[in-house]
């Protein structure tokens, strides 16, 4: 039976209130998105970093950045280190506005400015 | 002055949050600990996810109904419960994955949050059912007082109760990939047999195996409400499995025989949470303090 004198306790009023917070929060956050998320495909991005030498082999950061409204999936990368070698780099998936980082690798000392990247492919959202 | 239905003090409110947090990180350990959940998050449209939170709310507010710690509890002492179990799903999704490193430099603030939402909406319901069923005998009472009680609960209450621990059931499963291997490379005559199996699976849990709360909570009166209790127990799996399929991004730009096969693969699953976990998901009868 209700009674006025069934009172909730602080403890109880404060988890709610957070409560109602977290929701309020996550909802605008996520209806904010549903502006900002059209019909716009993923703006894919590549950069090299600086190579470093280990063991004989030459190893290149390749950063990939996301700068569209869309996510992309199974990101296909072509790294060409002059004369002949190539290395093929596969990101499974990256996030609208986030970033991912990758590694290549190649037999010898290369220059930076003999490497090149590509993004060759990726699976729409 | 509004008027409650309980007055709890600071420690025994205390202890039935513990034992929603318990129960929400109990039923929803496998989507926490499952990597296309984390990932569904960051692909998804946000406009699903938060038609995912919506439906989940009204979830909650029905086992909180027809189910929850406290029989008299009125509408807006449910609503407040719910309100409370969404967040405390969202607060212990965002601590498990922050403690399991998946919050990243790289992720900007609006993917974390939608990462959350996702993992989160399956702990609330854990909440739920930990706060109602994981307690010990207090004295207190349980579930809906609506009439119809000896008969198994009033049929509509029945139903919400089945979906929630039908979706407990599908929730877990349906992000992952097997489901759609399972159902690409079973041919029609096996899916037909899952099917006749998950229809018998629900009778036999229901109907014939004496099985914990079955007396008080499923009408077997007539052969048809057998029947009707059998049908709607797998017509309560079959819409978990294709909600939970669809909500998890699983249905998209898939043919309708491969989503047919997907939802009845998933149903088998489904339709123990729909039964089973239906009976388990409610306390026996007591009688009011």
């Amino acid at each position: 039976m209700t009674d006025e004198s069934n009172r909730k306790n602080p403890l109880e009023w404060a988890i709610f209130g957070c409560s109602v917070l977290l929701i309020l929060v996550t909802m605008g956050a996520l209806l904010w998105e549903v502006f900002l998320t059209d019909s716009k495909t993923a703006d894919l991005t590549i950069s090299l970093g600086n190579p470093t030498t280990l063991n004989g082999n030459t190893r290149i950061p390749v950063f990939l950045r996301n700068l569209g409204k869309k996510s992309a999936e199974n990101i296909q990368i072509e790294v060409l280190a002059e004369p002949d070698q190539k290395s093929e780099l596969t990101i499974d998936f990256i996030a609208r506005g986030s970033k991912a980082e990758a590694t290549a690798v190649f037999h010898g000392t290369i220059p930076r400015n003999a490497m090149s990247a590509q993004i060759t492919g990726y699976q729409n959202d | 002055m509004i008027a409650f239905s309980h007055h709890r003090t600071i420690p025994e409110s205390m202890r039935e949050y513990g034992r929603g947090i318990v129960g929400g990180i109990m039923f929803s350990l496998p989507l926490i600990y499952t990597m296309e959940v984390w990932r569904a998050g960051l692909l998804l449209h946000p406009a699903r996810i938060i038609a995912y939170m919506g439906v989940t709310f009204v979830l909650l507010i029905a086992y909180n109904r027809h189910a929850g710690l406290r029989r008299d509890a009125t509408w807006l002492e449910v609503l407040i419960d719910s309100i409370e179990e969404m967040g405390l799903g969202l607060v212990i999704s965002a601590l498990i994955l922050w403690l399991m490193g998946r919050f990243n430099h790289d992720l900007p603030p609006s993917e974390i949050i939608a990462m959350v939402a996702m993992e989160a909406m399956t702990v609330a319901i854990g909440v739920s059912v930990g706060t109602a069923q994981l307690g010990a005998d207090d004295g207190g009472d349980s579930g809906s007082s609506d009439e119809g009680k000896q008969d198994g609960g009033g049929y509509s209450g029945q139903c919400a109760v089945a979906l929630c621990g039908a979706v407990l059931f599908a929730a877990n499963i349906a992000p992952t990939d097997e489901i759609s291997v399972l159902a690409m490379q079973l041919s029609a005559t096996q899916l037909l047999v899952i099917s006749l199996v998950t229809l018998t699976l629900g009778a036999w849990v229901l109907h014939y195996s004496d099985f914990h709360n079955a007396g008080t909570r499923v009408a077997v009166d007539s052969r048809f409400e057998k029947i009707r209790g059998t049908i709607s127990t797998y017509a309560i799996a079959l819409l978990a499995s294709v909600g939970a399929l669809f909500f998890f991004g699983r249905l998209d730009q898939q043919s309708l025989a491969q989503c047919l096969a997907m939802t009845v693969v998933l149903a088998l699953p489904s339709v123990l949470g729909a039964s089973a976990g239906r009976l388990l998901l409610q306390s026996s009868n007591r009688n009011p303090s």
